[in-house]
């Protein structure tokens, strides 16, 4: 194999691993934001049947059956509550799904290519560059991406948990038919599923945040060393020998 | 997104890539970097000083290709995300 062969397959592998690499960024992403979705949309659909219920007068909160005008105080207390956490549940929807859709713009795999200078993949530096302007735009000197995605990330256990026990609260639809206890049982449970799938991949993206911010500066270095190149031929910069 | 946010590594590292798939415009490049037209010259120009990319004639079309000085540049780069992959 000649040099100039070598160079354009470490070119090639390095593009290679890092498609790979932001593959499997992109996919955990795709989760996060899927098991999030479902999560909103069945916490959406379990409050708006149990408003309905209640508004039927199929079921009687067990708080007001205790309390009475109290408890009924403390139900709508709950449900705004669960609104408004519902609501948070959305704007994380939004945050994420800004950088999926950033990133399924710019990363794509030219099969097709003929030319056997070029590399067969593109979208690496504007998958790294969309991931740069999120950082512009989310990480200010205050709240930096990081301390956003850790805010998220106790928002999804907090916000999760509660949902989840607050649901437990108002499980027991008592005189409803049992088509719809069934309905709100199951509901409950993907519930339940979905804000562990959406905790566990919150971890696993605060490690991706840290990861990138680190990142950052190395490629500002690497733009300094470019203003430094010499005019000749000749390269300054380390060159790595493929395996 | 607005240009005048975007880091000097985002600009030139784009069109380092752009450029090494296939000769490529200067309206190409604005239309796709997203840049203002002045901004595009001065980073052409850069690049061009550095020999990182090449001036192509063709058919009285100017052309910019990316030069094997700009792909050892570019793969220091994708090396430098590898490196951060890597350590995990």
């Amino acid at each position: 194999m000649n040099k100039t062969e070598n160079k354009e397959n470490g070119l090639i592998q390095s593009q290679r691993s890092l498609y790979t690499e932001f593959k499997r960024i992109n996919r955990l992403f795709k989760i996060h934001f899927s098991s999030l979705t479902l999560l909103f949309l069945l916490a959406l659909g379990y409050i708006i049947l149990w408003t309905y219920l209640v508004f039927t007068g199929q079921t009687i909160p067990e708080l007001s059956q205790i309390y009475g005008l109290f408890g009924t105080i403390v139900t709508i207390l709950i449900t705004s509550v669960l609104s408004l956490l519902i609501i948070q549940i959305g704007i994380q929807i939004i945050f994420y799904g800004l950088f999926i859709v950033r990133g399924n713009r710019s990363l794509k795999q030219t099969k097709e290519d003929k030319t056997p200078r070029t590399a067969p993949y593109e979208g690496i530096v504007l998958y790294i560059t969309n991931f740069s302007a999120f950082f512009s735009r989310y990480s200010k000197q205050k709240t930096t991406l990081v301390k956003r995605v850790q805010t998220f990330l106790f928002f999804n256990f907090f916000s999760g948990f509660f949902v989840v026990f607050l649901f437990t609260r108002i499980l027991d639809t008592g005189s409803a038919n049992v088509l719809i206890n069934i309905s709100m049982v199951i509901i409950f449970l993907l519930l339940l599923f979905f804000w562990l799938i959406s905790l566990m991949t919150s971890f696993k993206i605060q490690k991706e945040i840290v990861r990138w911010e680190k990142l950052f500066p190395k490629l500002e270095e690497w733009a300094q060393e470019l203003e430094q190149l010499s005019l000749e031929n000749s390269i300054s910069i380390d060159e790595e020998t493929p395996p | 997104m607005s240009s005048s946010r975007r880091n000097k590594f985002e600009i030139w590292a784009e069109v380092l890539e752009f450029c090494l798939r296939a000769k490529r415009t200067q309206t190409w490049l604005l239309r796709e970097t997203r840049l203002k037209t002045s901004a595009t010259k001065e980073t052409l120009q850069f690049l061009l000083s550095r020999n990182l990319i090449e001036e192509l004639n063709e058919d009285n079309i100017t052309k910019y290709h990316t030069t094997a000085r700009g792909e050892e540049v570019l793969k220091r780069f994708y090396t430098l995300v590898n490196d951060y992959f890597d350590l995990k």
